[in-house]
């Protein structure tokens, strides 16, 4: 992103020139991956052609001049219908005005090309959409992106894009990175603004960014959340690995991976936060519930037009009683107070991202310590306990050319994804953790 | 019952066992 900024507005590259070259990359690929539910061509020239005007005038540029972004089909952009995923909204009136974010990377001078496939509403690990299609992974298209943020993932993985908006509720973003081998960072929680974002369940819905370069990540985070980069940086950095819940039912090589980031910090304890099983399952209560509140309406009058599965789990979770509600708050509250103690003792806590790497689209399950389960409801098995407590959370790829990807998460203190951003340098520098093209990529873009 | 729905209800209620077990354990009363 910064070459392609500094050479947009060096005059060394048109971003003309740029959105072309990203719109035909787009046609030739994103038959075999369904990442776009819509292209935005005019509109990317059009302000591709305002930039220019900008540089050939003298005009100073934007932190993101020239860069190409698209965005979760869940953000508002103004003139265009905010699916969700949802064939039920596909006659609802198009956006009066851009989301907040939407309006900060174009005001960066960042160029909007287009929307991106999701689970229906955002429920869901797998962006297998019943209206929209199955997005496919770029680095074996027989595997799931993850999701429900999968088009955003996928289309950053195999290069259509260099930037994309998702966002993660229960593990959205990080998910669907983990499995393309991608930066995904969860901010905290109301860090980023939500005007404009097809809400699912507000106590917990963030949003973030999908970056094949860590770089390209800060550089976007803080041009998302209007900061500068600090002054003073994290010099000594105390790193705790999560075990129990989290070492018990996952791949092995997730569990080395984070012994292997673990060893880059030096001598890192195994910690256990006790709750965490309690916890998955309290999230997954609240977000029945209150995703099936949210939608209860609409579901009266149109449930035919509903995703049958998507639909079959807001029923279920509109009938689930006050009293288990509570209940999971209580559990919610109780784990929240393990990991912030945690977190008052350790400055980074690390985690694998997903169970497993990705499942082939065929099978739909993964192998949770020896008991087959649904990819689409738990893939966030690790991602999912983390979210109740609003911490920012960056799931980074373990460095494992010609295998497939898996991500691992490091989680910090609210407010501290600047320290997460140190601690992730640390380990690009290592040569641990970075993005490794599919070879998806090569075949059939460069062909 | 639609077979999706009970399906959803029966994972719902092993879920809320999770809690409810997990919140017997922190009150040390059963519920």
């Amino acid at each position: 992103m910064h070459d392609i900024q500094s050479a947009v507005s060096g005059k060394e590259i048109s971003a003309m020139s740029v959105v072309d070259t990203c719109l035909a990359r787009i046609k030739a690929s994103d038959a075999h991956l369904n990442c776009f539910t819509h292209l935005a061509t005019d509109s990317a020239r059009a302000q591709a052609r305002e930039i220019d005007q900008k540089v050939a005038r003298g005009d100073s540029v934007g932190a993101l001049a020239g860069v190409p972004f698209g965005v979760k089909d869940l953000f508002d952009v103004a003139g265009e219908v905010t699916h969700a995923g949802a064939r039920v909204r596909l006659t609802e009136p198009a956006a009066e005005e851009d989301a907040t974010l939407v309006a900060r990377l174009k005001a960066a001078d960042a160029i909007y090309i287009g929307r991106l496939n999701m689970d229906e509403f955002a429920y869901g690990f797998a962006t297998v959409n019943a209206h929209f299609g199955t997005t496919r992974n770029p680095y074996d298209t027989d595997r799931l992106a993850g999701g429900s943020s999968g088009g955003s993932a996928a289309s950053v993985a195999a290069g259509l894009l260099p930037l994309t908006l998702g966002s993660d509720t229960n593990g959205s973003v990080r998910v669907p990175a983990s499995l393309c081998g991608l930066f995904g960072l969860r901010p905290t929680h109301e860090a980023l603004p939500m005007q404009g974002v097809f809400p699912f369940i507000e106590q917990l819905d963030t949003v973030g960014p999908f970056t094949q370069t860590l770089g390209d990540m800060v550089m976007a985070y803080r041009a998302l959340a209007n900061r500068h980069a600090p002054s003073d940086r994290d010099t000594s950095i105390r790193v705790a690995r999560l075990g129990g819940w989290f070492r018990s039912n996952g791949d092995p090589v997730g569990a080395a991976g984070v012994d292997a980031i673990g060893a880059a910090f030096g001598n890192t304890p195994l910690i256990e936060l006790p709750l965490a099983e309690a916890a998955r399952s309290a999230a997954f209560l609240i977000t029945a519930k209150y995703g099936g509140l949210l939608h209860q309406e609409t579901l009266q009058h149109n449930a035919m037009g509903y995703d049958p599965a998507v639909r079959d789990r807001l029923v279920a979770g509109v009938a689930l009683s006050d009293s288990k509600v509570d209940a999971a708050k209580a559990i919610i509250q109780a784990f929240n107070r393990q990991l912030q103690a945690a977190l008052s003792e350790f400055d980074i806590l690390i985690a694998p991202t997903t169970p497993s790497v990705a499942p082939k689209i065929s099978d739909g399950w993964i192998d949770v310590g020896g008991r087959r389960l649904s990819a689409r409801a738990n893939l966030g098995l690790f991602t999912q306990p983390l979210s109740v407590a609003g911490v920012p959370i960056l799931s980074v790829p373990l460095k494992r050319p010609g295998k497939l990807p898996l991500g691992i998460q490091l989680i910090s203190r609210k407010h501290a994804e600047e320290s997460l951003f140190n601690a992730a340098a640390r380990l690009v520098k290592d040569g641990l953790v970075g993005f490794t093209p599919p070879q998806f990529e090569l075949q059939d873009v460069t062909s | 019952m639609a077979k999706g729905i009970e399906t959803n209800l029966e994972l719902l209620e092993t879920h809320y066992a999770i809690v409810a077990a997990a919140l017997d354990k922190l009150e040390g009363e059963p519920r």
